[in-house]
């Protein structure tokens, strides 16, 4: 049985850390649109304050290869302009604070595999890979990072390591878009450069 | 489903603030399980495992004869298998905010209600994923066979199938074949099972078809006016059409062998609720304990289409 192939970014699955929620901003000058579950960095750019809301530490979503500050469990759709409550995501170039997960090496989040030229295998656990950044969802403010099967390796400085399957009925393992768990390896807080995983 | 970890006042940001006529919750059809008819209810004692042994009783009488020393069977273990207990769970974290802001809902009880749908649901899709596996490599029972086999061991010597050396589309004259081999089933001492066909279990596609071979007075698809010998026997109890089958063409007759496709109960459903005093988040998590298994082959026989 195929699975649905239906990207949904990082999302929490075991929360071991039992750590906090950060409020965080993305400010205006980042034109890239943000959505729940994107892995976030930390950016060089100005923090804001929102409707005398906290001057918070500044975010912008992840790219490929970067080491990752944390993941977006939601925005604070309540804003002086522009406020929309009928979408779950940040808009291009829209100063908004947000709700991050801290990354921590404890904490497991699963994510579609995108198996495109490679699927993932029971041999790929323990390995490290790197995340995809596709196109987020505006209607139901889901996120569309994809762990990236093709970068499977047992290098350090990949962004995520791969830890097990989602133990679902509907995830099929070794078939694609198959649903992996995975913990953050490059972790702006903790550890920049990433620990070397197994070989693939 | 593919959500994040937290509820926030990111999560339905239009509960924030009047004006919303409707939230379409799709609560109103709760699931029904429809599995649960077709799985024995047993308890693990208080164990994290389940264990059964299936046992090979005695073959066909001898006659003796005069003088001659009378002759002895015996009782044997078959076989046995332990099953692992699973804890299925599904948890919900709301921050304070998304809880004091709703300005339409407690947000609680509309969790707990959809945490408990999830639990509902998913415990139907393992009953069915016994039904889905019952021809993957791998996914064996106590008799190191999978669940649909052509070639399942016998103690007594030989083999026993509940499944057609070719596997046919469904229609009346499949499912009659099917009942003559539910009847030819053979126990492990190799005497003949008395266990009889009891429902037809089908998936959404084949569910016109299912109710036509069954409620049809007279034979399907033919001219003739032969009865429905299926029907006029009253074979069938009933056909149970199931969504979670994930073949299109699969078909399955259970029999009525109690101790074959069996659910282990270890832990009904429970509920926990709390509130982190570091966050103010409430944390509600249901778990419940479970397994869902067959001991024998014989409650059930299967086709998976031509």
């Amino acid at each position: 049985m195929a699975n649905v192939d239906a990207a949904y970014g990082l999302a929490l699955h075991e929360d071991n850390s039992q750590s906090s929620l950060i409020t965080c901003v993305i400010p205006s000058g980042d034109g890239t649109a943000t959505f729940v579950g994107d892995a976030v960095k930390l950016y060089d750019l100005d923090s804001v304050r929102i409707d005398g809301g906290p001057y918070a530490l500044p975010v912008v979503q992840a790219a490929a290869t970067d080491p990752i500050f944390g993941v977006v469990m939601g925005f604070n759709q309540v804003i002086p302009s522009g406020m929309d409550l009928g979408r779950r995501h940040r808009p291009v170039s829209t100063s908004m604070y947000c709700f991050v997960k801290p990354a921590h090496p404890l904490d497991i989040y699963r994510i579609q595999c995108d198996d495109d030229t490679e699927t993932i295998a029971v041999s790929d656990i323990g390995s490290n890979a790197d995340i995809v950044v596709g196109s987020g969802d505006t209607i139901s403010g889901m996120s569309g990072m994809e762990l990236n099967s093709d970068t499977t390796a047992a290098t350090a400085g990949l962004q995520l390591k791969i830890v097990g399957f989602v133990d679902r009925p509907s995830n099929q393992v070794g078939v694609a878009n198959q649903d992996v768990l995975v913990t953050i390896n490059q972790n702006q807080a903790f550890n920049d450069a990433g620990v070397a995983g197994v070989a693939e | 489903m593919a959500n994040s970890g937290r509820i926030t006042t990111g999560s339905i940001p239009r509960a924030l603030q009047m004006g919303v006529d409707d939230f379409v919750n799709h609560l109103n059809k709760s699931y029904q399980s429809v599995g649960q008819r077709l799985f024995t209810q047993k308890d693990s004692h208080g164990k994290g495992f389940y264990e059964a042994v299936s046992l090979a009783g005695m073959g066909e009488a001898s006659r003796k004869g005069e003088g001659s020393p009378i002759s002895y069977d015996s009782l044997d273990q078959e076989n046995n298998k332990r099953w692992t207990v699973y804890t299925m769970v599904k948890a919900a974290r709301m921050t304070m905010e998304a809880i004091d802001d709703n300005v339409y809902q407690d947000v609680i009880p509309m969790v707990a209600k959809e945490i408990a749908k999830s639990l509902v649901y998913t415990k139907d899709v393992k009953r069915a994923e016994i039904f889905n596996n019952a021809i993957t490599s791998g996914e064996n029972g106590p008799d190191g066979v999978v669940l649909i086999s052509t070639s399942h061991p016998l103690q007594a010597g030989g083999l026993s199938a509940n499944r057609a050396a070719t596997d046919s589309d469904f229609s009346e004259d499949a499912l009659e074949n099917m009942i003559i081999l539910v009847d030819g089933f053979l126990n492990p001492d190799g005497l003949k099972s008395m266990y009889s066909s009891k429902y037809l279990v089908v998936p959404s596609a084949l569910q016109f078809e299912a109710c036509r071979v069954l409620e049809s007075k007279l034979r399907t698809g033919t001219a003739e006016n032969d009865i429905n010998a299926i029907n006029s026997k009253g074979i069938i109890d009933d056909y149970i059409v199931w969504k979670h089958l994930s073949d299109t063409d699969s078909w399955f007759l259970t029999t009525d062998a109690e101790d074959s496709l069996v659910e282990v109960n270890r832990k009904g459903i429970q509920r926990q609720e709390h509130n982190d005093p570091y966050t103010f988040d409430t944390i509600i998590s249901f778990y419940e304990r479970y397994r869902m298994l067959f001991n024998d082959w014989r409650g059930i026989a299967g086709s998976f289409g031509a």
